[in-house]
C-alpha cells in the first residue's frame, strides 16, 4: 500500500504555544484512519492544516506524491481532498440539490462563458448533474432535493454535508467529528455509512470524539496528546497502549 | 517652518473633522449595540441645525439658550427613528435574530428610506433654500491663536466636541445606562440573562447618539451660519466613512478617523481646487480599506 | 436547473408587442419616454440583482457604471460619430474593465465595508463628472447627443428608440438570467452564503464575486449608453447617490433574486414618482416612502406575491379547471 497523504514533522504554533509539535503520520490509499486525542490535543489543528484553513508553522504535507504545504483551501479541494465541518456548515438558504451541486461544481468547474452559452459545456454540465444526483441518491436525500437546506433535520444536514463533500469525488475525505450531536442510533447509522464508503474504496481521515465508534470502524488510529503523536497503530494495539491510557485518564472526565 | 495660513487651514480642518466625529459616534454606538447602521442619523444633525435656527430667530433666544431645545429635538428624533425604522424588525430578542443579516440589511434600508423621507419632508417645509442664522447670533468673531486665525465658532466646535467626548466617556464608564450599553454591545445574550432590558438599552443608545448628532448640527450652524435640508447628507456620509475607517466599533477610532478626514480635507484645500476636496474622504476610505480591510482600529473580539 | 422560461417569452411579448401597441394606440411622446426609462431602469435593477441577490454584495455604486457608460457614449458619438453596435460593445467592454479594476480590491471587503466603499465610489464619480469640465462639460451638462445610428441609418422617433432599448435590455436581462439560473449561479450563491465552506468545495469566492461585479458594471454601463441616446442630454445631477438608491429600491420592491421582479420594481420606481409629480417635487420623497413601506410590508418583494399567484394558476391548470 502506498501513502496517499503524508504528514511530515508538522508543527503549528500559536503565539509561542505549540498546538501541534512535529507530528508525522501517513494515510494509505483505501484506508480509514481515525485521529483522536483528548481535548486540546491538536486534532483540529492538524485537520485544518491539511484542509488548508491554517498554514503549518513548520513541516511538510504531501498528497498523492506532491507537496501541498500551505496551499489555500480551494486548491487543496481541487486536488481531491474534501472535508466536512464540525459545526454544520450547509448553505441554509439554497435547496438541498443546489447544496450538493456545489461540491460537483468544485470538481468539474464552471465558467462564465459556459453559463451564457450552455452548448459549450454540455459535458461538464452533465457531469455536475450526474454526480449531484448520484450523491443525493446515495444518501437518501433525493426526495428532499427541492427543500431549502435550512429546513432539514439535524441528522439530514449531517448527511447533506457528507453528500456535498462526496459530490467533489475526492480521493481523500476528511471528516471533522461527524458524530457530534447525534444520538446512539444515528451514530450507529453513520458508522455503517462511513464503513461503506471505505469499503467502496474511498480513503478517509476521521477526527472523532466518540471512542467506541472510532475503535469499531477504523483500520488504524493515530493518537495525539498535547500536540504530540503518542500512538499510531491498529485499534486493539492503541487500546492497549499505556501512553494512550495515561493521556485519556489524565484528561478523564 | 511655520506657515500660519497652512496651520489655519489644518486647524479648521480639524474642527470640521470633530463634527464628523460627533456624528460618527452616534453611528458607532448604534452599530455596537445592534450591528446595524442608522442611515437616518444625518437628518438628526440637520434637525439640530433647524432647531437652532428656530430658537435664535422665532424665539429670539441667545445662541446658548438653544441647547435645551436642540437636545429635546435630538432626543425625539432618535427615539422616533428607533420606533419607526428599527423596532418593527426586532420582533425576537435572541442574538441570532437581533444581529442576523436579514435584520441588519432591512434596518439599513429602512433607515436609509426614512432618512430620504425625512430630508425631503424638510425640503418641502423649508423649500430647499439656504437659510441663514442672523449675523449677530453667529459665532464668527475672529480669534488669534498664536498667529493662527480662527473664528469663535470653530473654537466652539472644538470645545464642545471635547466636552461631549469626555461626557460620553463618563456616561459609558460611570453610569448605569452606560454600563448596560457596554454590556449589551459586548455580550447580548449574557446581558439579557443578567436582567437587562434590551429595548431600553437600544432606546438609550439612540437617545445618546442622536443628542450628540443634533448638538453637532447646532454648533456647525452657529459657526458657519447657513442651513439647508440636505446639509446632513454630506456630513453623514463622511461620518460614516469615519466610522468605517475607525473600525466600525471603536469610539476612539471614529474620533481619530473623523479628525483625520477633516485635516486631510483642510490639507487638500491647500493644493487642489475646493470642488475636488469633496472626494478626499472617499479616496482616503478606499485606500484605507485596501490596506486595512476591517478599518484601522478594530476592537478585540469584535 | 436550466428550467425553460415560459415567463421569459411572456415578458418579451409584453415588451416587444403589447407595450408598443398600447403606446401606438393611446400613447404620447411622454408615455414613450417613460416606457424607455422603465426598461433602462429594469436593466440596472437586473444587474444590481445579480450583485445583491446572487453574489450577496450590497452595493450603492450604480451611478458609477451607469454614468460611466453614459458619458463614454456621449463622448464617442458626439466626437467620432460612432454607431450603435460599437457603442454597446465599447460600453460593455470598458464597463467590465473598470469594474474589474475597481472590484479587485473591493469585493474582498466584508458586507458593510463593501457597501460604504461603493457609496464612496459614487461620490467620487459625481465629483469627477462635475469638475472635469474638459471631458464632461461639467455642471452645464452634455447637450446634443445624437440619436442612435445603425450603420448609415439614423434611428429617430419613439418607436425606433423604444425597440433598440427593448432589444438591448432584454439581451442584458437574458445574460443575468443565464448566469443566475445555472450551476455558475449556484457557485455564486455558495460564495455568498458561506465563504469558507465554498472554498472547501474548491471554489474561489473572490474570483466569483469579482466576476459578478465586473458583469454588473458592464451591464450598467450598457444601460448608461442607452440612456445617453434616449435622453440626448446628460447632467451630473443624473448621477448622484440618490439615483443608486432608486435602483436599490427597484430591486427591493421587485424582490431580491427575482428577474421579473426587476421589471416590476422598475415600473414602480419610475411611474409612482411621475404620478406624484402634480403634488410638487416629491420624486425622492416618493421613492423613499416606497422603499420604506416595501421593506416593512413586503420583505420578500412584490414578485413573491405575483409568483404565488402563478403557482395557484399552475395548479388550476393541472387540475383541468381551466384549459390552456
Amino acid at each position: 500500500m502506498s501513502s496517499l497523504l503524508e504528514i511530515d514533522r508538522l508543527s503549528r504554533h500559536f503565539h509561542g504555544l505549540r498546538a501541534v509539535d512535529e507530528v508525522s503520520f501517513g494515510v494509505n490509499r483505501g484506508e480509514l484512519v481515525g485521529l483522536i486525542g483528548p481535548n486540546g490535543a491538536g486534532k483540529t489543528t492538524v485537520f485544518n492544516c491539511i484542509a488548508g484553513t491554517l498554514a503549518p508553522t513548520l513541516g511538510e504535507l504531501r498528497f498523492d506524491g506532491a507537496r501541498i504545504t500551505g496551499f489555500a483551501p480551494e486548491r487543496v479541494a481541487a486536488l481531491g481532498i474534501a472535508r466536512t465541518f464540525q459545526n454544520l456548515r450547509v448553505f441554509p438558504d439554497i435547496t438541498v440539490y443546489d447544496n450538493v451541486s456545489v461540491g460537483a461544481i468544485g470538481r468539474a468547474g464552471v465558467s462564465f462563458a459556459g453559463a451564457l452559452l450552455p452548448f459549450l459545456e454540455r459535458g461538464r454540465t452533465r457531469r455536475i448533474a450526474d454526480s449531484t444526483s448520484t450523491a443525493l441518491e446515495r444518501f437518501g436525500l433525493a426526495a428532499h432535493a427541492g427543500t431549502l437546506a435550512g429546513n432539514l433535520s439535524y441528522g439530514q444536514k449531517k448527511l447533506l454535508e457528507i453528500a456535498r463533500a462526496l459530490a467533489l469525488e475526492p480521493k481523500l475525505l476528511l471528516l471533522d467529528e461527524p458524530a457530534a450531536g447525534l444520538n446512539g442510533n444515528e451514530t450507529e447509522a453513520l458508522a455503517v455509512l462511513v464503513r461503506d464508503l471505505r469499503d467502496a474504496g474511498l480513503t478517509i481521515l476521521l477526527v472523532e470524539h466518540d471512542m467506541p465508534m472510532v475503535m469499531r470502524v477504523c483500520d488504524r488510529i493515530v493518537v495525539l496528546d498535547s500536540g504530540r503523536l503518542i500512538a499510531d497503530g491498529a485499534p486493539a494495539q492503541v487500546r492497549a497502549d499505556a501512553a494512550v491510557r495515561a493521556a485519556y485518564l489524565g484528561d478523564d472526565s | 517652518m511655520f506657515d500660519s495660513f497652512v496651520a489655519g487651514q489644518l486647524a479648521i480642518g480639524a474642527s470640521v473633522g470633530l463634527t464628523y466625529a460627533l456624528v460618527a459616534i452616534g453611528f458607532t454606538l448604534i452599530y455596537r449595540v445592534l450591528s446595524a447602521v442608522n442611515f437616518a442619523h444625518g437628518e438628526v444633525y440637520t434637525l439640530g441645525a433647524f432647531a437652532t435656527l428656530v430658537a435664535v430667530t422665532t424665539l429670539k433666544a441667545p445662541p446658548l439658550a438653544a441647547v435645551p431645545l436642540v437636545i429635546v429635538v435630538g432626543l425625539a428624533a432618535g427615539l422616533g427613528i428607533e420606533r419607526v425604522a428599527f423596532r418593527p424588525f426586532r420582533r425576537f430578542t435572541d442574538e441570532a435574530s437581533l444581529k442576523s443579516r436579514a435584520v441588519r440589511e432591512a434596518t439599513l434600508l429602512s433607515s436609509l428610506a426614512l432618512g430620504i423621507v425625512g430630508r425631503e419632508a424638510m425640503d418641502q417645509v423649508w423649500h430647499g433654500q439656504w437659510l441663514a442664522i442672523p449675523q449677530d447670533k453667529m459665532l464668527n468673531q475672529p480669534v488669534n491663536l498664536g498667529g493662527v486665525m480662527l473664528s469663535a465658532g470653530e473654537l466652539a466646535i472644538a470645545g464642545l466636541s471635547l466636552v461631549l467626548l469626555v461626557g460620553l466617556q463618563w456616561l459609558l464608564l460611570r453610569t448605569r445606562v452606560g454600563l448596560e450599553i457596554r454590556a449589551v454591545s459586548s455580550n447580548l445574550v449574557g446581558a439579557q440573562f443578567s436582567g437587562i432590558d434590551i429595548n431600553r438599552v437600544v432606546l438609550a443608545t439612540f437617545a445618546v447618539g442622536s443628542i450628540l448628532g443634533a448638538l453637532a448640527g447646532m454648533v456647525v450652524s452657529l459657526a458657519y451660519g447657513s442651513i439647508q435640508s440636505s446639509m446632513g447628507l454630506t456630513v453623514v456620509l463622511k461620518a460614516f466613512v469615519a466610522m468605517v475607517i475607525g473600525g466600525l466599533t471603536s469610539i476612539p477610532g471614529a474620533v481619530v478617523a473623523g479628525v483625520l478626514i477633516g485635516v486631510a480635507e483642510g490639507a487638500a484645500s491647500l493644493w487642489v481646487a475646493s470642488a475636488w476636496t469633496e472626494m478626499v474622504a472617499y479616496v482616503l476610505l478606499i485606500f484605507t480599506l485596501i490596506f486595512f480591510p476591517r478599518g484601522l482600529f478594530r476592537r478585540r473580539g469584535a | 436547473m436550466n428550467r425553460p422560461l415560459p415567463l421569459g417569452w411572456l415578458l418579451a411579448a409584453v415588451i416587444l408587442v403589447v407595450v408598443p401597441a398600447a403606446l401606438w394606440l393611446f400613447g404620447s411622446a411622454y408615455a414613450a419616454r417613460l416606457a424607455q426609462l422603465v426598461l433602462i431602469t429594469a436593466l440596472l435593477a437586473a444587474a444590481l440583482n445579480l450583485l445583491i441577490g446572487t453574489a450577496g454584495l450590497l452595493s450603492l455604486d450604480t451611478v458609477v457604471y451607469y454614468g460611466f457608460g453614459a458619458y463614454l457614449t456621449a463622448i464617442l458619438s458626439t466626437n467620432y460619430g460612432t454607431t450603435l453596435p460599437t457603442e454597446i460593445l465599447a460600453a460593455a467592454a470598458a464597463g467590465a474593465l473598470l469594474g474589474g479594476l475597481i472590484g479587485w480590491p473591493l469585493v474582498r471587503l466584508a458586507s458593510i465595508f463593501f457597501a460604504v466603499a461603493t457609496m464612496g465610489l459614487a461620490t467620487i464619480f459625481h465629483t469627477t463628472v462635475l469638475n472635469w469640465v474638459d471631458l464632461t462639460r461639467g455642471p452645464m451638462g452634455y447637450r446634443g447627443i445624437p440619436a442612435f445610428k445603425l450603420g448609415e441609418f439614423t434611428i429617430d422617433g419613439w418607436a425606433g428608440n423604444y425597440y433598440v432599448i427593448a432589444v438591448v435590455v432584454l439581451g442584458g436581462v437574458w445574460i443575468v438570467h443565464r448566469l443566475t439560473h445555472s450551476y455558475y449561479g449556484n457557485a455564486m450563491r455558495a460564495a455568498r452564503e458561506d465563504e469558507d465552506c465554498a472554498r472547501a468545495m474548491g471554489l474561489s469566492p473572490h474570483a466569483l464575486k469579482l466576476q459578478a461585479y465586473a458583469v454588473h458594471a458592464s451591464l450598467m454601463s450598457v444601460a448608461g449608453a442607452l440612456y445617453a441616446h434616449a435622453n440626448n442630454f446628460l447632467s451630473p445631477d443624473n448621477f448622484v447617490l440618490l439615483e443608486s438608491g432608486l435602483t436599490l429600491t427597484a430591486v427591493v420592491v421587485g424582490g431580491l433574486g427575482s428577474l421579473p421582479g426587476a421589471f416590476i420594481g422598475a415600473l414602480v420606481v419610475v411611474l409612482v414618482p411621475e404620478l406624484l409629480r402634480p403634488l410638487g417635487n416629491l420624486r425622492a420623497f416618493g421613492f423613499g416612502m416606497i422603499l420604506f413601506l416595501s421593506i416593512l410590508f413586503l420583505p420578500r418583494g412584490l414578485w413573491s406575491e405575483v409568483s404565488s399567484l402563478a403557482f395557484v394558476r399552475r395548479h388550476l391548470f393541472r387540475e383541468g379547471w381551466l384549459k390552456r
